[in-house]
Parts: C-alpha cells; structure tokens; sequence
C-alpha cells in the first residue's frame, strides 16, 4: 500500500499539533519516524487510524491514491490499514480470542473456526504466548508487553498492507522487542509497507528503515537513510 | 458522654434562658398570621416583604412533616417563641460563664473564645483595628456586607431580585417557616470583578446576631468576582433555643467563585434543619465546606445548582454524631447545562451511639452534555453502639454523562492503631492521628485557625472514647 | 415481593436479568436476608431493558457477606431504576459486603436511577460500594473501528462484553 501525506495539520482538544506534515510510503517500504516527546508522532497515528478527537484542519492523506479524509476508521481498517496503538483501549468483558475472531471474519466472511484456530497457533507460537492469554478480556489489566503482544497478534492476523507501530518498543524487554520485531519483519514484501513510530534506534536493527524522518514540533525537520538513526542515537535531537 | 455533652447538659440546667434586665421585644409562643404580621411591624418592613412572610406562612401551614431523614417528632411548633430582640441565648459577659465551659475553651487552646462565645459583636476585643481597616477597604471596592434585614430597607432593589428566588418557600417546611419568620443573618453582594481576598466572617458584622434561631442568608457574587464566607466557628455553641431552620442562598454569576465554609456545632438539644442552595451560572464555581459536629439532629444538604455551561460544583462536607446525636447530612448537584463538573467528598465519623447518614443526589439533565460527577462518601465508625447510614441517589437523563461514585464503611483497623503506638503514641492519640489523617481532605480546605481548632475538638474526643 | 433466607455456611447465588420479555411496570422487590453464620450471597443484575427493582439485603448473623453485581444497559427511551439496601444491624460482626452497580446510557431518552444504600450498626464490618453512570468509551469504539469494526457492530460488541463482564 502507498502512503501519502500533504501538508497535513491536525489539532487535538483545539491545540494545534501537526503543523504541515509531508510524507510519501511506497509499497514494501519500512520507514521510521523518531523525535522527542510532544513532538506529534503519536497525533500522526491516531489520525491515520481516524480517531474522532483529531481534527485534520488542512491537508490530504492518500492511500493507493484514495482519499482518507471522508473514510470513517473503520473502512480504512478494512483497506488494510494497521495501527498498533500505545495505550490500547480495554474492552471489559469481551476476551482477546473473540475480537480475534470476529476481526477476521469481517475481511473473510466464509473462515471457518478450525481454519481460524490453525492461523491463531501459528501466530501464537511466534509471538510466544499461553492460551490463557487469548481468554483475557481486550487490554483489561494487561502490562505494557502484554498489550504489545496482544497488538501484534491482531496485525499478523489481519492481513495488512499498511501497519503503523506507535512505539512499539516501549516497555519492551530485549527478548520480547526482538520476538515481536521480527514477527513484523515477517510480513516483508512487495506489497506491505510500514510506519514505524520510535525514540531508539534499536528496533530499527530488526526492522530496517528505508528512510528515517526527524519530526519536531509537528513537522518533518529531517529526512536521512538508516544511518540518520544511528546519528540521532549519538548526537542526540538537539544536534538536527 | 464526653466533656462537652456534659456541658452542655449542666449548662442548660442552670443557666437556661436568662432575662436581662433591658426591654426585649418578643412575640408570644406559637405561630400564626398575627404573630408573622407582628414580626414584620417590629422590624418596620415595607409591604413586598410582609407578603413573602404571609404566603409563606400559608404554605407551611400546608405541607407536611417529612417521612424521611431523622426523627422530628420532638418538634412541636407551638411551644417556640418565633421572634425575640436581643434576647440573650448566650451570656452576657464572660464573667457569666461557668468556670468548667471558661476550662474547656483554654484547653482547646482559643484564646478569642470569648469573643465568639458572646456570639459576634467582634468589634470589641483585639481584632477591632483589624476589623475597622477590613470595612473600609470593603466599602471602597462596591462590597455590601451587611445583616439581611439592614439590606431589605438599604438593598430593596438586590433583595427583591434575590430573595427567595434560589430556595422558594415551597421548596420544603422549614424553608416555608424561614420565610415565614426569617430574622438575621448576612446579606452580602460582591460587584463584578471584584476579588475579596479575606474570608468575610459572621462576626464581622456590625450590628447583628450571628446566632439566630432563622436566619436567612443572601449572597450575591458578580461576574468574574470572589468571596469566601465563614459561617460560625467550632467552639460549641449554646443555645436554648431548639430549634433552628436557616435558608442560604447563593448565586454565583458568570466566571464568579464562592466558597461557604460552615462549622456548626450546637448544643445537642438542637434540631439544626437548613436548607442551603447555590445557583451556579456559566462558568462559575461554587464550593460548600460543611462541618456538622453538633446538634440533636443535623438536616442539611448543601445544594448547588449548576445553571450555566462549563459550571463547577464542590461540596466537601464532614459529620461527626456522638451521643444521641444524629447528622443527616450530605449534597446535591444538579447538572443542568453542558460541560459542568461536580464532585462531592463526604466523611462522617459515628461514636458513642451516634447515628451519621450520607444522604445525597446527583441529577443530571437531558441536554446538558459531557458533564461528570465524582462522589465519594466514607464513614468511619468507632465502636459497635453507633450507626451509619448511606443513601447516594444518581439520576442521569443524558446519556454523554459520566457519573462515579465509591463508598466506604468500615472501623479503624487495630493494625493501624497498633502500628502508631509501637511508634510511641498513646491509644488516643493514635486514634485522634487516624481520624484526622481520615477528614484530612476537609481539614486541608479550612483557614488555618479553624483547623486547628477543629484538630483539638477532635483529640478531646477522642481522649473521652479511650477507656 | 420475594424473601429469600440463607442458612448456616450456605452460598447462595442469585442471578436476576430483566429483558424485554420480562419487564414489568410495577416495582421487583426482593428481600434476602442472611440467617445464620457464614451464610453468603452474591446477586448478579442484570437489566438489559428498562425495569424497576429494590434489593434488599439484611445480614442477620455473624461473618456474612453479601455482594451484588449490577449491570445494566438503557436504550430506547429504557428507564432503569436499581436501588439496592444493605443492612448490617448490632451484632453481625465479622460481615462483609460490596455493591458494584455499573451502567451505560446509550441514548437521550433513556435513564438511569441507581440508590445503593448501606445502614450500617455494627463496626467491626467491611461495607463498599461503587456506582458508575457512563456513555459508552469513544476510545473503545475508535479501537474497534481501528479493527474494522463499524460504529454499530463495535456498540454491540461493547454492550454484550459489558454485560457479561459482570459475570465475574
């Protein structure tokens, strides 16, 4: 999936955040987008994924060459766009293995269970974790990896074309970053492109940029290849 | 039976209510048209007010007795006197006053016990310099701050666009009495803008009682203007009188702030039945700061109406029902206009057969979008002879609200009590330390002397519950 | 009205569901009154339609407990009374109970009324209570919507978890 953005701004409780953000994902490209806190990284994936309390005052988002501007969340879902979020919300009383579920009929109305069952095993074993977990309700008490987790095993079974992972490193430990990474980098291809939201480069050792973007302040104030991370890592924002 | 309830009994025997030797103007016992005509001719009303009273009148004649709340049986309407002039419910010098009550106000530590003890004609003592420069500083910014009844024949045109307006005399019985019979309290108005940065006190009024049997408080705060008003003080007050129906209204104007901080604690032969109410308009705040510590029974819901958009509402309030007394107390908030926030904090500790019951109601309107509300209401019983009671009601039309709302019942734990005394505290103190740590929220909101006056009521009882 | 008694040591469980099949115009006043020591009671709620219900509970012996777990969902103009009343008289020392009343109001014209009352005379007990009165989570709808969910089926799936989330 290609992503384009046009001098997007976006405000949040009428705060102005994005203040004109270009960007442009060809399909089977992983980019990295780094900056300090506050600096709106966040804002751009609520957005993408059409959260109601983001306001796009200007600018356009294109995917495929369509306008997502009009497209409610869940219809750009169903296109194939991803968003692992950094604070999921908790759903009280509905269990991980249900939404799994039900999520996957939605883009395949005739999956059968045991078929279902076979992926979510598969999954399961990739990214470690008990059948128990899968009987937990949505994010209700879970720690920061096992939110991460959970957010991962509903990317790998989604069938994505476009997944943006908002700081999928935080509160990870080595092990899980490096299970969960390369469960992403499993889904490599010609087809499948990326937007990963970081403060470290050390998720970018597994899943290699294309290009890296510095966002301050609501803007992109730099654009690099991977070595770019690698100079943010020791020099630090201040030096861009 | 602590000290102070045993004070209050020996006082009653004998010093009830005595006759000075000046001309007192009263009415005879019991309540009729004659007696409400009476009341006005005294006071020399104009003709406006003399009809609130008689409508008034004719409405509590109507209503009934309420089935809920605390016992009113003991209330006979017949037997009160419903106006009295100068009459002395409290002593008239401190030379009266018997040497155990002069005794406890010295360990309470309140060295000005005197002059709120000679209930409110501040201006005598220390504080007379003080008081003076605050009036003059008062009058200069616009601010009236004067008893009710002076404001009736100074302020008629404020009056009668206030008066009765935020609690009507239909509202219930007591409010119908009130109105019927209403005589002092303080009439204060605060014009736009204008920021009171001392708290105005009872007692700092002139040339009125602060102790008054109805009282009927006005206070009008203007757009973008501030005021804290503190009503009475934690010494005990005596009163022969046993009954007491007082109306506060408040209205907050646009962006106003208004803080009311009361702390009754009357002598346990009274029935302290009050309706105190706010109307908050857009953007405004109201705080009620309730301290209920004596009385026979306490009824009283400090209410805020939240009238404008963006309108807040706190309502903090503490009970403490000892002996054979019983507070009913809590709040209400109304929700409505849009965005308004409330919250209300309640504590009430039960001891020595003491009955506290959290009675409140938040309400929240169709139309009036994303509003929230927080309740929290804890009660700390300190032995198996008292009684606590919760009844929080919620009511929501609006489906865009969010209402929250926690309880909790429960004893001081001997762990915690024993954990204070291993670090050198006697069992009395640890339990003074942990019912204070317990209403702290309130404490916190008080001036500072208040604050510490009501730390060492609490440490005096306390000591009395410790065998 | 229906009084229901718990023995000694007895558990009892108590599930009430008011739906459109059984809601009533008139008031569901329930009484269970705990008889003897350690005899418990826990009372799930749930109202998945509009309806009036007062339980009372009366913890009538040593070490009783009492839970009642109330969830309700009100639509379609629903009124939702649930008012609930605990009382733990003098001697029933060692007793604990907890109210969790929970509800979503779904639309303008319904409503919610909820009183859980405690009387409570005796201080060696653990009493609690919570209330919440809420719409439902934009954050929750926006998340399933983020999973392909429309605002519809993503409602229905919070309802039907809400509910069932009272279960324990």
């Amino acid at each position: 999936m290609r992503l384009e953005i046009r001098d997007l701004h976006v405000s949040v409780c009428k705060k102005k955040v994005l203040r004109g953000v270009n960007l442009c994902v060809e399909p089977g490209e992983f980019h990295a987008i780094m900056g300090p806190n506050g600096s709106g990284k966040s804002t751009l994936a609520l957005t993408l994924a059409g959260h109601p309390d983001y306001v796009i005052e200007k600018g356009e988002i294109l995917v495929d060459g369509e306008s997502l501007l009009d497209m409610p969340p869940h219809k750009r879902a169903l296109l194939g766009l991803f968003v692992c979020f950094q604070n999921p919300a908790e759903i009280d009383g509905v269990p991980l293995s249900k939404l799994l579920y039900s999520s996957a009929k939605l883009r395949e109305p005739s999956l059968s269970i045991l078929e279902f069952k076979k992926r979510l095993d598969k999954v399961c074993k990739t990214i470690s974790v008990s059948p128990d977990f899968l009987e937990r309700d949505v994010n209700l008490g879970f720690s920061g990896g096992e939110k991460k987790r959970a957010e991962v095993i509903q990317l790998l079974l989604s069938n994505p074309k476009f997944a943006v992972l908002d700081e999928l490193d935080s509160g990870l430990d080595v092990d899980s970053l490096s299970v969960l990474s390369k469960a992403v980098n499993s889904l490599r291809g010609p087809e499948f492109s990326a937007l990963i939201i970081t403060h470290y480069d050390r998720i970018l050792d597994i899943l290699t940029p294309d290009k890296v973007h510095i966002m301050v302040d609501g803007k992109i104030v730099a654009s690099g290849d991977a070595n770019l991370a690698k100079e943010i890592e020791s020099k630090g924002y201040a030096s861009i | 039976m602590t000290k102070l309830n045993v004070l209050n009994s020996k006082y009653d025997e004998k010093y009830g209510f005595s006759e000075p030797e000046r001309f007192v103007l009263k009415t005879e016992k019991g309540l009729s048209e004659e007696v409400v005509r009476k009341i006005s001719q005294i006071k020399k009303e104009p003709e406006w007010m003399l009809n609130i009273r008689l409508n008034a009148l004719k409405i509590f004649n109507s209503k009934p007795m309420p089935e809920w709340g605390g016992d009113l049986s003991g209330i006979d309407f017949d037997r009160y006197t419903y106006f009295a002039s100068s009459s002395e419910k409290t002593a008239d010098s401190w030379d009266d006053v018997p040497e155990d009550i002069k005794r406890t106000f010295d360990r309470l530590g309140i060295p000005e016990a005197e002059r709120k003890f000679l209930g409110g004609v501040g201006a005598q003592y220390e504080s007379q310099t003080v008081y003076h420069k605050l009036r003059e500083d008062l009058e200069r910014q616009g601010v009236v701050f004067t008893d009710t009844d002076s404001a009736v024949k100074n302020y008629p045109d404020i009056v009668k666009k206030y008066f009765s307006k935020v609690v009507p005399a239909g509202d219930n019985k007591f409010a119908a009495l009130n109105t019927a019979v209403w005589s002092g309290g303080s009439f204060i108005y605060i014009p736009d803008g204008v920021e009171v940065k001392i708290p105005l006190q009872a007692y700092f009024r002139i040339n009125a009682r602060n102790i008054g049997q109805f009282e009927r408080t006005l206070i009008i705060v203007g757009k973008g203007a501030k005021v804290h008003y503190i009503e009475g003080c934690t010494a005990p007050t005596y009163s022969t009188d046993s009954l007491h129906a007082a109306v506060v209204e408040v209205v907050a104007l646009e962006g106003a702030k208004v803080r009311y901080t009361t702390i009754q604690n009357w002598s346990s032969n009274v029935y302290n039945l009050v309706t105190k109410r706010a109307f908050a308009y857009k953007d405004s705040c109201v705080e009620w700061v309730d301290g209920n510590l004596g009385s026979k029974l306490t009824m009283k819901y400090p209410s805020v109406y939240l009238k404008g958009d963006g309108a807040r509402a706190d309502i903090l309030s503490i009970a403490y029902a000892g002996d054979s007394q019983h507070q009913d107390a809590g709040g209400k908030v109304f929700h409505l206009a849009s965005n308004t926030q409330s919250r209300i904090i309640s504590k009430s500790i039960s001891k020595g057969g003491g009955r506290s019951s959290y009675r409140g109601l938040v309400k929240v309107a169709q139309g009036a979008k994303d509003c929230t509300c927080t309740v929290q209401c804890d009660a700390l019983l300190l032995d198996d002879v008292s009684r606590s009671d919760t009844y929080p009601s919620m009511q929501v039309d609006e489906e865009s609200a969010t209402i929250a709302h926690e309880a909790s019942v429960g004893k001081v734990g001997d762990d915690q009590i024993f954990y204070l005394m291993q670090r050198g505290h006697s069992q009395s103190e640890a339990l003074a330390l942990i019912v204070l740590g317990f209403i702290s929220d309130f404490t916190k909101e008080l001036p500072m002397e208040y604050a510490v006056e009501l730390k060492k009521l609490i440490q005096l009882e306390m000591e009395g519950s410790v065998a | 009205m229906s009084v229901i008694e718990v023995g000694a040591g007895e558990e009892k469980k108590i599930v009430i569901v008011h739906s459109e099949d059984s809601a009533r115009k008139e008031s569901q006043e329930r009484t269970i009154r705990l008889l003897h020591p350690s005899a418990s009671v826990v009372v799930e709620e749930f109202f998945c339609s509009g309806a009036k219900s007062n339980v009372t509970i009366i913890h009538e012996a040593k070490n009783t407990s009492s839970r009642i777990i109330t969830r309700g969902v009100a639509r379609c103009g629903d009124i939702i009374v649930a008012n609930s009343r605990i009382i733990i008289p003098k001697g029933s020392s060692g007793s604990k109970t907890r109210v969790e009343q929970s509800f979503l109001l779904l639309d303008g014209s319904s409503r919610v009324r909820a009183t859980p009352s405690l009387e409570i005379e005796e201080d060696d007990v653990l009493a609690g209570h919570c209330a919440s009165i809420s719409p439902i989570s934009e954050d929750a709808i926006a998340y399933l919507a983020s999973r392909g969910f429309d605002r519809k089926v993503a409602e229905g799936m919070i309802v039907e978890g809400f509910l069932k989330g009272g279960a324990g």
